[in-house]
Protein backbone atom coordinates (compact mmCIF):
# COMPACT_ATOMS: atom_id res chain seq x y z
CA UNK A 1 0.00 0.00 0.00
CA UNK A 2 1.51 3.62 -0.71
CA UNK A 3 1.48 5.80 1.90
CA UNK A 4 -1.89 7.47 0.67
CA UNK A 5 -3.57 4.92 1.62
CA UNK A 6 -4.27 3.32 -1.94
CA UNK A 7 -2.07 1.26 -4.07
CA UNK A 8 -2.59 3.38 -6.89
CA UNK A 9 -2.96 6.83 -7.28
CA UNK A 10 -5.71 7.61 -9.82
CA UNK A 11 -6.41 11.72 -8.57
CA UNK A 12 -4.05 14.86 -8.95
CA UNK A 13 -3.63 17.30 -5.90
CA UNK A 14 -5.50 20.09 -5.47
CA UNK A 15 -4.85 23.11 -3.08
CA UNK A 16 -7.75 25.25 -1.69
CA UNK A 17 -7.23 28.68 -2.50
CA UNK A 18 -9.77 30.39 -0.41
CA UNK A 19 -13.70 31.32 -1.93
CA UNK A 20 -14.28 33.34 -5.16
CA UNK A 21 -14.77 36.82 -4.08
CA UNK A 22 -14.86 40.33 -4.23
CA UNK A 23 -12.87 43.17 -2.58
CA UNK A 24 -15.61 43.03 0.05
CA UNK A 25 -17.73 39.85 -0.64
CA UNK A 26 -17.10 36.40 -1.05
CA UNK A 27 -19.25 33.19 -2.11
CA UNK A 28 -18.72 30.75 -0.25
CA UNK A 29 -20.23 27.55 -2.31
CA UNK A 30 -17.79 28.51 -4.97
CA UNK A 31 -14.34 27.69 -3.77
CA UNK A 32 -11.28 28.13 -5.85
CA UNK A 33 -8.81 25.06 -6.21
CA UNK A 34 -5.36 25.14 -8.04
CA UNK A 35 -5.06 22.06 -9.77
CA UNK A 36 -1.34 20.28 -9.50
CA UNK A 37 0.36 20.95 -12.78
CA UNK A 38 -2.14 23.14 -14.14
CA UNK A 39 -1.11 26.43 -15.27
CA UNK A 40 -3.01 27.75 -18.35
CA UNK A 41 -6.70 27.95 -19.12
CA UNK A 42 -5.97 25.24 -22.24
CA UNK A 43 -4.73 23.53 -19.61
CA UNK A 44 -8.04 23.09 -17.19
CA UNK A 45 -10.30 22.07 -19.92
CA UNK A 46 -9.28 18.48 -19.32
CA UNK A 47 -10.72 18.51 -15.64
CA UNK A 48 -14.01 20.31 -16.38
CA UNK A 49 -16.66 18.32 -14.83
CA UNK A 50 -13.80 15.90 -12.43
CA UNK A 51 -15.02 15.25 -9.10
CA UNK A 52 -13.38 16.58 -6.27
CA UNK A 53 -12.97 15.29 -2.69
CA UNK A 54 -12.18 17.45 0.11
CA UNK A 55 -11.23 14.32 2.69
CA UNK A 56 -11.28 15.03 6.52
CA UNK A 57 -10.46 12.75 9.77
CA UNK A 58 -13.31 12.68 12.20
CA UNK A 59 -14.47 10.01 14.56
CA UNK A 60 -15.17 6.91 13.20
CA UNK A 61 -18.67 6.49 12.02
CA UNK A 62 -19.61 3.72 9.16
CA UNK A 63 -16.83 2.06 9.92
CA UNK A 64 -14.46 4.55 8.39
CA UNK A 65 -12.21 7.39 10.06
CA UNK A 66 -12.75 9.48 7.00
CA UNK A 67 -15.25 11.91 5.94
CA UNK A 68 -15.82 13.33 2.04
CA UNK A 69 -17.23 16.10 1.02
CA UNK A 70 -17.53 15.45 -2.82
CA UNK A 71 -17.74 18.37 -5.29
CA UNK A 72 -17.03 18.96 -8.83
CA UNK A 73 -14.90 21.49 -10.86
CA UNK A 74 -17.43 23.75 -12.69
CA UNK A 75 -15.55 25.87 -14.78
CA UNK A 76 -12.13 27.84 -15.23
CA UNK A 77 -11.22 31.11 -13.04
CA UNK A 78 -8.78 33.22 -14.43
CA UNK A 79 -6.45 31.88 -17.12
CA UNK A 80 -3.87 30.71 -14.61
CA UNK A 81 -5.48 27.26 -14.76
CA UNK A 82 -7.28 28.00 -11.22
CA UNK A 83 -10.35 26.19 -11.56
CA UNK A 84 -13.94 26.75 -9.61
CA UNK A 85 -15.46 24.23 -7.41
CA UNK A 86 -18.50 23.88 -6.00
CA UNK A 87 -19.16 21.10 -2.90
CA UNK A 88 -22.23 19.02 -1.58
CA UNK A 89 -21.38 21.56 0.96
CA UNK A 90 -19.28 24.62 0.95
CA UNK A 91 -15.99 24.18 1.72
CA UNK A 92 -14.78 25.29 5.29
CA UNK A 93 -12.91 27.81 6.37
CA UNK A 94 -10.50 26.44 7.42
CA UNK A 95 -9.86 24.18 4.86
CA UNK A 96 -8.11 26.58 3.31
CA UNK A 97 -5.09 26.15 2.50
CA UNK A 98 -5.54 22.47 2.56
CA UNK A 99 -5.69 19.51 0.00
CA UNK A 100 -8.45 17.87 -2.32
CA UNK A 101 -8.02 15.10 -4.42
CA UNK A 102 -9.16 15.86 -8.10
CA UNK A 103 -10.65 12.66 -9.61
CA UNK A 104 -10.21 11.50 -13.32
CA UNK A 105 -13.66 10.90 -13.26
CA UNK A 106 -16.16 11.42 -15.01
CA UNK A 107 -13.77 10.44 -17.66
CA UNK A 108 -14.07 12.56 -21.15
CA UNK A 109 -11.21 10.62 -22.86
CA UNK B 1 46.50 17.63 -13.62
CA UNK B 2 44.50 20.84 -14.60
CA UNK B 3 42.37 23.14 -12.56
CA UNK B 4 40.82 25.83 -13.80
CA UNK B 5 40.60 29.49 -11.77
CA UNK B 6 39.13 32.50 -12.63
CA UNK B 7 41.43 35.79 -11.68
CA UNK B 8 40.87 39.31 -12.41
CA UNK B 9 44.01 40.88 -13.47
CA UNK B 10 44.64 44.60 -13.71
CA UNK B 11 43.22 44.90 -16.83
CA UNK B 12 40.52 44.56 -15.66
CA UNK B 13 39.65 41.31 -17.98
CA UNK B 14 38.82 38.19 -16.95
CA UNK B 15 40.90 36.09 -17.56
CA UNK B 16 41.56 31.98 -16.85
CA UNK B 17 44.53 30.47 -15.58
CA UNK B 18 45.13 26.91 -16.42
CA UNK B 19 47.47 25.25 -13.83
CA UNK B 20 49.98 22.55 -14.62
CA UNK B 21 50.87 20.62 -11.87
CA UNK B 22 54.00 19.49 -10.56
CA UNK B 23 57.02 19.01 -14.17
CA UNK B 24 54.38 19.52 -16.91
CA UNK B 25 56.00 20.45 -20.17
CA UNK B 26 55.42 24.27 -20.77
CA UNK B 27 55.21 26.34 -23.21
CA UNK B 28 57.72 28.99 -23.25
CA UNK B 29 55.18 31.48 -25.02
CA UNK B 30 53.07 31.72 -22.45
CA UNK B 31 54.05 33.93 -19.46
CA UNK B 32 54.38 32.69 -16.38
CA UNK B 33 53.13 34.10 -12.69
CA UNK B 34 54.50 32.95 -9.74
CA UNK B 35 51.96 31.03 -7.55
CA UNK B 36 53.06 28.73 -4.01
CA UNK B 37 56.15 26.08 -4.88
CA UNK B 38 54.53 23.47 -5.40
CA UNK B 39 52.19 24.74 -8.35
CA UNK B 40 53.45 26.75 -11.23
CA UNK B 41 50.84 27.95 -13.53
CA UNK B 42 50.70 28.80 -17.37
CA UNK B 43 48.69 31.84 -17.95
CA UNK B 44 46.28 31.00 -20.78
CA UNK B 45 44.75 34.10 -22.03
CA UNK B 46 41.42 32.75 -22.73
CA UNK B 47 39.33 35.38 -23.03
CA UNK B 48 37.58 34.34 -26.43
CA UNK B 49 36.42 31.19 -24.53
CA UNK B 50 34.36 33.41 -21.71
CA UNK B 51 32.69 35.47 -23.89
CA UNK B 52 29.06 35.64 -26.04
CA UNK B 53 29.11 33.56 -28.63
CA UNK B 54 25.53 33.46 -30.33
CA UNK B 55 25.01 37.51 -31.54
CA UNK B 56 21.62 38.81 -32.33
CA UNK B 57 22.88 40.16 -36.28
CA UNK B 58 21.85 39.68 -39.19
CA UNK B 59 22.00 35.89 -40.61
CA UNK B 60 21.74 34.33 -37.14
CA UNK B 61 19.62 31.80 -36.98
CA UNK B 62 16.83 31.45 -33.72
CA UNK B 63 14.39 29.24 -32.87
CA UNK B 64 11.10 30.86 -31.66
CA UNK B 65 9.70 29.99 -28.32
CA UNK B 66 6.53 31.57 -28.16
CA UNK B 67 3.64 32.59 -29.93
CA UNK B 68 2.11 30.09 -32.75
CA UNK B 69 5.39 29.73 -34.44
CA UNK B 70 7.19 27.78 -31.07
CA UNK B 71 9.12 25.52 -32.09
CA UNK B 72 10.25 26.64 -35.61
CA UNK B 73 13.54 27.67 -36.82
CA UNK B 74 13.70 31.18 -38.43
CA UNK B 75 16.39 33.72 -39.20
CA UNK B 76 16.97 37.17 -37.74
CA UNK B 77 16.97 39.21 -41.19
CA UNK B 78 17.30 42.74 -39.86
CA UNK B 79 17.25 44.39 -36.69
CA UNK B 80 14.65 47.21 -35.39
CA UNK B 81 15.59 48.29 -32.14
CA UNK B 82 17.44 46.59 -29.00
CA UNK B 83 13.98 44.78 -28.19
CA UNK B 84 12.92 43.31 -31.54
CA UNK B 85 13.69 42.11 -34.65
CA UNK B 86 12.99 41.32 -38.10
CA UNK B 87 12.79 37.32 -39.22
CA UNK B 88 11.66 34.74 -41.54
CA UNK B 89 12.07 31.41 -41.76
CA UNK B 90 12.55 31.31 -44.45
CA UNK B 91 8.29 30.66 -44.50
CA UNK B 92 8.89 28.09 -47.82
CA UNK B 93 11.19 26.05 -45.33
CA UNK B 94 10.61 26.29 -42.01
CA UNK B 95 6.81 28.00 -42.24
CA UNK B 96 7.78 31.14 -40.05
CA UNK B 97 6.51 34.27 -41.99
CA UNK B 98 8.27 37.48 -41.80
CA UNK B 99 7.43 38.99 -39.08
CA UNK B 100 9.17 41.67 -36.19
CA UNK B 101 9.48 39.28 -32.82
CA UNK B 102 10.73 40.42 -29.79
CA UNK B 103 13.63 38.84 -28.29
CA UNK B 104 11.73 37.52 -25.36
CA UNK B 105 10.70 35.28 -28.22
CA UNK B 106 13.32 33.83 -29.63
CA UNK B 107 16.42 31.91 -28.31
CA UNK B 108 20.18 32.38 -30.49
CA UNK B 109 21.70 28.86 -31.99
CA UNK B 110 25.04 28.68 -32.93
CA UNK B 111 24.23 29.02 -36.62
CA UNK B 112 24.71 31.43 -38.67
CA UNK B 113 23.67 31.94 -42.42
CA UNK B 114 25.50 34.88 -44.94
CA UNK B 115 23.02 37.09 -45.84
CA UNK B 116 22.90 41.11 -46.06
CA UNK B 117 20.48 42.93 -44.12
CA UNK B 118 16.84 42.71 -44.92
CA UNK B 119 17.35 39.67 -47.73
CA UNK B 120 14.93 38.61 -49.66
CA UNK B 121 13.45 35.02 -49.79
CA UNK B 122 15.05 33.61 -52.26
CA UNK B 123 18.30 34.87 -51.14
CA UNK B 124 17.76 33.87 -47.33
CA UNK B 125 16.89 29.99 -49.38
CA UNK B 126 20.17 30.21 -51.39
CA UNK B 127 21.77 30.81 -48.00
CA UNK B 128 20.33 27.76 -45.92
CA UNK B 129 21.16 25.35 -48.45
CA UNK B 130 24.68 26.85 -49.04
CA UNK B 131 25.14 25.71 -45.31
CA UNK B 132 23.71 23.05 -44.76
CA UNK B 133 21.57 24.95 -41.71
CA UNK B 134 18.34 22.16 -41.48
CA UNK B 135 20.75 19.42 -41.49
CA UNK B 136 23.51 21.10 -39.02
CA UNK B 137 20.70 22.02 -36.75
CA UNK B 138 18.59 18.22 -36.85
CA UNK B 139 22.18 17.16 -35.60
CA UNK B 140 22.54 18.89 -33.06
CA UNK B 141 21.98 17.73 -29.16
CA UNK B 142 19.72 20.82 -28.52
CA UNK B 143 17.61 19.78 -31.28
CA UNK B 144 18.14 15.84 -30.85
CA UNK B 145 16.68 16.63 -26.85
CA UNK B 146 13.49 18.52 -28.77
CA UNK B 147 12.55 16.14 -31.03
CA UNK B 148 13.02 13.42 -27.72
CA UNK B 149 10.79 15.65 -25.75
CA UNK B 150 7.78 15.88 -28.42
CA UNK B 151 8.31 11.75 -29.22
CA UNK B 152 8.06 11.09 -25.49
CA UNK B 153 4.88 13.53 -25.15
CA UNK B 154 3.14 11.80 -28.17
CA UNK B 155 4.01 8.08 -26.67
CA UNK B 156 0.48 6.44 -25.71
CA UNK B 157 -0.39 4.64 -22.61
CA UNK B 158 1.04 0.73 -23.95
CA UNK B 159 4.21 2.34 -25.44
CA UNK B 160 5.11 4.03 -22.23
CA UNK B 161 4.49 0.72 -20.36
CA UNK B 162 7.28 -0.56 -23.03
CA UNK B 163 9.76 2.48 -22.39
CA UNK B 164 9.57 1.19 -19.01
CA UNK B 165 10.01 -2.71 -18.94
CA UNK B 166 13.43 -1.45 -21.54
CA UNK B 167 14.39 1.23 -18.93
CA UNK B 168 14.53 -1.41 -16.16
CA UNK B 169 15.74 -4.13 -18.55
CA UNK B 170 18.45 -1.89 -19.38
CA UNK B 171 20.00 -1.33 -15.73
CA UNK B 172 19.66 -4.49 -14.67
CA UNK B 173 22.00 -5.18 -17.73
CA UNK B 174 23.64 -2.30 -15.96
CA UNK B 175 24.05 -3.25 -12.44
CA UNK B 176 24.83 -6.77 -13.54
CA UNK B 177 27.84 -5.31 -15.40
CA UNK B 178 28.60 -3.41 -12.43
CA UNK B 179 28.71 -6.01 -9.95
CA UNK B 180 30.68 -8.18 -12.42
CA UNK B 181 33.21 -5.46 -12.26
CA UNK B 182 33.32 -4.96 -8.96
CA UNK B 183 33.54 -8.14 -7.52
CA UNK C 1 -71.63 24.81 -28.77
CA UNK C 2 -69.10 26.06 -26.67
CA UNK C 3 -65.59 27.00 -27.59
CA UNK C 4 -63.56 23.62 -26.92
CA UNK C 5 -61.08 23.84 -24.50
CA UNK C 6 -57.78 22.63 -25.93
CA UNK C 7 -54.37 21.78 -23.75
CA UNK C 8 -51.82 22.32 -25.57
CA UNK C 9 -48.22 20.80 -24.33
CA UNK C 10 -45.21 22.63 -24.32
CA UNK C 11 -44.04 21.26 -27.24
CA UNK C 12 -43.38 22.82 -30.51
CA UNK C 13 -43.39 26.55 -31.91
CA UNK C 14 -46.54 28.45 -30.63
CA UNK C 15 -48.84 28.93 -33.75
CA UNK C 16 -50.56 32.30 -32.98
CA UNK C 17 -54.38 31.66 -32.80
CA UNK C 18 -56.99 33.63 -33.88
CA UNK C 19 -58.99 35.55 -30.73
CA UNK C 20 -61.93 33.23 -29.44
CA UNK C 21 -65.02 35.16 -28.49
CA UNK C 22 -65.62 33.86 -24.41
CA UNK C 23 -68.04 31.56 -24.34
CA UNK C 24 -71.13 31.43 -22.65
CA UNK C 25 -70.58 28.09 -21.00
CA UNK C 26 -67.49 26.18 -19.77
CA UNK C 27 -67.72 22.74 -18.33
CA UNK C 28 -67.76 22.72 -14.32
CA UNK C 29 -64.46 20.48 -13.82
CA UNK C 30 -60.86 20.72 -15.55
CA UNK C 31 -60.30 18.34 -17.87
CA UNK C 32 -57.36 17.30 -16.91
CA UNK C 33 -54.93 15.95 -19.83
CA UNK C 34 -51.84 13.92 -19.04
CA UNK C 35 -48.44 16.08 -18.90
CA UNK C 36 -46.34 14.83 -22.13
CA UNK C 37 -43.90 12.12 -20.64
CA UNK C 38 -40.84 13.06 -22.64
CA UNK C 39 -38.77 10.33 -20.57
CA UNK C 40 -40.58 7.46 -22.03
CA UNK C 41 -40.11 8.63 -25.66
CA UNK C 42 -36.31 8.18 -25.48
CA UNK C 43 -36.04 5.31 -27.13
CA UNK C 44 -32.51 5.79 -28.54
CA UNK C 45 -29.78 3.10 -28.16
CA UNK C 46 -27.28 4.41 -25.25
CA UNK C 47 -24.29 6.64 -26.94
CA UNK C 48 -20.90 6.04 -25.83
CA UNK C 49 -18.05 8.55 -27.28
CA UNK C 50 -15.98 7.41 -30.25
CA UNK C 51 -12.93 6.10 -28.39
CA UNK C 52 -14.28 3.31 -26.93
CA UNK C 53 -15.22 0.70 -29.27
CA UNK C 54 -15.07 -2.99 -29.17
CA UNK C 55 -11.47 -4.23 -28.67
CA UNK C 56 -9.94 -1.38 -26.68
CA UNK C 57 -7.70 -1.12 -24.19
CA UNK C 58 -9.45 1.30 -20.97
CA UNK C 59 -7.99 1.72 -17.83
CA UNK C 60 -10.63 1.69 -14.49
CA UNK C 61 -10.57 4.68 -12.66
CA UNK C 62 -12.76 3.93 -9.67
CA UNK C 63 -13.81 0.69 -7.47
CA UNK C 64 -12.04 -2.35 -6.40
CA UNK C 65 -10.40 -2.88 -9.92
CA UNK C 66 -9.20 1.03 -10.27
CA UNK C 67 -5.83 0.99 -12.07
CA UNK C 68 -6.71 -2.20 -13.99
CA UNK C 69 -6.22 -2.05 -17.69
CA UNK C 70 -8.91 -4.06 -19.30
CA UNK C 71 -10.53 -4.79 -22.28
CA UNK C 72 -13.62 -3.41 -23.75
CA UNK C 73 -15.93 -6.08 -25.34
CA UNK C 74 -19.24 -4.37 -26.53
CA UNK C 75 -21.46 -1.84 -25.68
CA UNK C 76 -24.43 -3.04 -23.80
CA UNK C 77 -27.78 -1.72 -24.10
CA UNK C 78 -27.92 0.79 -20.87
CA UNK C 79 -24.73 1.96 -22.29
CA UNK C 80 -22.74 0.57 -19.88
CA UNK C 81 -19.53 -1.28 -21.58
CA UNK C 82 -18.63 -4.80 -20.95
CA UNK C 83 -15.48 -5.85 -20.11
CA UNK C 84 -13.25 -8.73 -19.59
CA UNK C 85 -9.01 -8.42 -17.69
CA UNK C 86 -8.80 -11.15 -19.23
CA UNK C 87 -9.77 -12.59 -15.96
CA UNK C 88 -6.42 -15.09 -16.34
CA UNK C 89 -4.23 -12.01 -16.85
CA UNK C 90 -5.65 -9.38 -14.32
CA UNK C 91 -8.31 -10.80 -12.15
CA UNK C 92 -10.72 -8.38 -13.55
CA UNK C 93 -13.74 -10.81 -14.73
CA UNK C 94 -16.25 -10.32 -17.61
CA UNK C 95 -17.94 -7.04 -15.68
CA UNK C 96 -19.78 -4.06 -16.91
CA UNK C 97 -19.34 -0.74 -16.29
CA UNK C 98 -19.77 2.85 -16.55
CA UNK C 99 -18.10 4.97 -19.32
CA UNK C 100 -17.67 7.38 -17.26
CA UNK C 101 -15.31 5.78 -15.04
CA UNK C 102 -12.62 4.18 -17.44
CA UNK C 103 -10.26 6.08 -19.59
CA UNK C 104 -10.08 5.09 -23.32
CA UNK C 105 -6.49 4.29 -24.57
CA UNK C 106 -5.58 4.30 -28.06
CA UNK C 107 -4.39 0.67 -27.78
CA UNK C 108 -6.52 -1.94 -29.37
CA UNK C 109 -7.38 -5.59 -29.60
CA UNK C 110 -8.65 -7.87 -32.16
CA UNK C 111 -11.63 -9.09 -30.50
CA UNK C 112 -13.50 -10.12 -33.84
CA UNK C 113 -13.41 -14.03 -32.88
CA UNK C 114 -14.89 -13.08 -29.28
CA UNK C 115 -18.49 -14.19 -29.05
CA UNK C 116 -20.38 -12.01 -26.28
CA UNK C 117 -23.62 -12.41 -28.43
CA UNK C 118 -25.05 -14.06 -25.99
CA UNK C 119 -23.76 -11.18 -22.95
CA UNK C 120 -26.22 -8.76 -22.17
CA UNK C 121 -27.75 -6.47 -18.96
CA UNK C 122 -30.29 -9.11 -18.18
CA UNK C 123 -26.81 -11.70 -17.74
CA UNK C 124 -25.59 -9.54 -14.92
CA UNK C 125 -29.14 -9.12 -13.30
CA UNK C 126 -29.20 -9.86 -9.68
CA UNK C 127 -30.97 -13.30 -8.50
CA UNK C 128 -33.48 -12.19 -5.50
CA UNK C 129 -32.97 -14.97 -2.48
CA UNK C 130 -36.09 -15.44 -0.66
CA UNK C 131 -36.90 -12.50 2.11
CA UNK C 132 -37.23 -15.45 4.77
CA UNK C 133 -34.27 -17.10 3.79
CA UNK C 134 -32.35 -13.97 4.18
CA UNK C 135 -33.83 -13.29 7.27
CA UNK C 136 -32.52 -16.65 8.95
CA UNK C 137 -29.12 -16.08 7.38
CA UNK C 138 -28.91 -12.89 9.76
CA UNK C 139 -25.92 -10.95 9.24
CA UNK C 140 -23.24 -13.39 8.84
CA UNK C 141 -21.66 -12.85 5.74
CA UNK C 142 -22.30 -14.89 2.52
CA UNK C 143 -19.62 -16.28 0.31
CA UNK C 144 -19.80 -15.27 -3.17
CA UNK C 145 -20.76 -17.46 -5.26
CA UNK C 146 -19.88 -17.89 -8.96
CA UNK C 147 -22.41 -19.41 -10.47
CA UNK C 148 -20.88 -22.36 -12.88
CA UNK C 149 -22.83 -20.42 -16.15
CA UNK C 150 -20.52 -17.42 -15.85
CA UNK C 151 -17.61 -19.38 -14.66
CA UNK C 152 -18.00 -21.28 -18.38
CA UNK C 153 -19.06 -18.01 -20.09
CA UNK C 154 -15.75 -16.72 -18.49
CA UNK C 155 -13.87 -19.40 -19.62
CA UNK C 156 -14.95 -19.23 -23.29
CA UNK C 157 -14.81 -15.50 -23.57
CA UNK C 158 -10.71 -15.57 -22.19
CA UNK C 159 -10.18 -18.13 -24.45
CA UNK C 160 -10.66 -16.10 -27.27
CA UNK C 161 -9.24 -12.68 -26.06
CA UNK C 162 -6.02 -14.55 -24.51
CA UNK C 163 -5.37 -15.94 -28.41
CA UNK C 164 -5.63 -12.68 -29.81
CA UNK C 165 -3.78 -10.77 -26.61
CA UNK C 166 -1.23 -13.13 -26.95
CA UNK C 167 -1.02 -12.06 -30.81
CA UNK C 168 1.33 -8.72 -29.98
CA UNK C 169 4.39 -8.85 -27.94
CA UNK C 170 4.05 -7.60 -24.51
CA UNK C 171 0.28 -6.97 -24.17
CA UNK C 172 -0.16 -9.27 -22.05
CA UNK C 173 2.30 -7.75 -19.04
CA UNK C 174 0.83 -4.22 -19.88
CA UNK C 175 -2.74 -5.39 -19.36
CA UNK C 176 -1.60 -7.59 -16.15
CA UNK C 177 0.14 -4.12 -15.28
CA UNK C 178 -1.98 -0.95 -13.03
CA UNK C 179 -2.07 1.89 -14.12
CA UNK C 180 -0.74 4.86 -11.70
CA UNK C 181 -0.07 8.95 -11.76
CA UNK C 182 3.20 9.11 -10.33
CA UNK C 183 5.75 12.38 -9.54
CA UNK C 184 5.04 15.06 -11.75
CA UNK C 185 2.88 12.96 -13.89
CA UNK C 186 -0.21 15.50 -15.63
CA UNK C 187 -2.83 13.46 -16.98
CA UNK C 188 -4.14 16.55 -19.33
CA UNK C 189 -0.85 16.59 -21.33
CA UNK C 190 -1.08 12.40 -21.45
CA UNK C 191 -2.02 10.84 -24.67
CA UNK C 192 -3.80 7.32 -23.84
Amino acid sequence: MAKDGQPVRLYVNGAILGYKRGLRTQNNSISLIKIKGVDSKADTDFYLGKKVAFITKASEKNGTKYRVNWGKVCRAHGSNGVVRCRFSRDLPPQSIGGRVRVMLYPSRV
Amino acid sequence: MLLRLQIPTKQTRITTYSILKGNDSISSKKSCISFPSSVQATCVLACDKMVFKRYVEVGRVVLVNYGPDAGKLATIVDIVDQNKCLIEGPANLTGVERQVISYGRIALTDLKVKIGRNARQKTLNAAWAAADIQAKWDGSSWAKKLAAKSKRASLSDFDRFKVMVARKQKSSIIAKKMAELSA
Amino acid sequence: MAPQLKVNGTVGPKKAKAPVAAGKYYPADDVKTPLVNRKAKRNNAAKVRASITPGTVLILLAGRFRGKRVVALKVLESGLVLVSGPYKVNGVPLRRVSPAYVIATSTKVDVSSVDVASINDAYFARVKSSEEEEFFAGDAPKPAIVSDQRKADQKKVDAALLKAVDATPMLKAYLAARFTLSGNDKPHNMVF
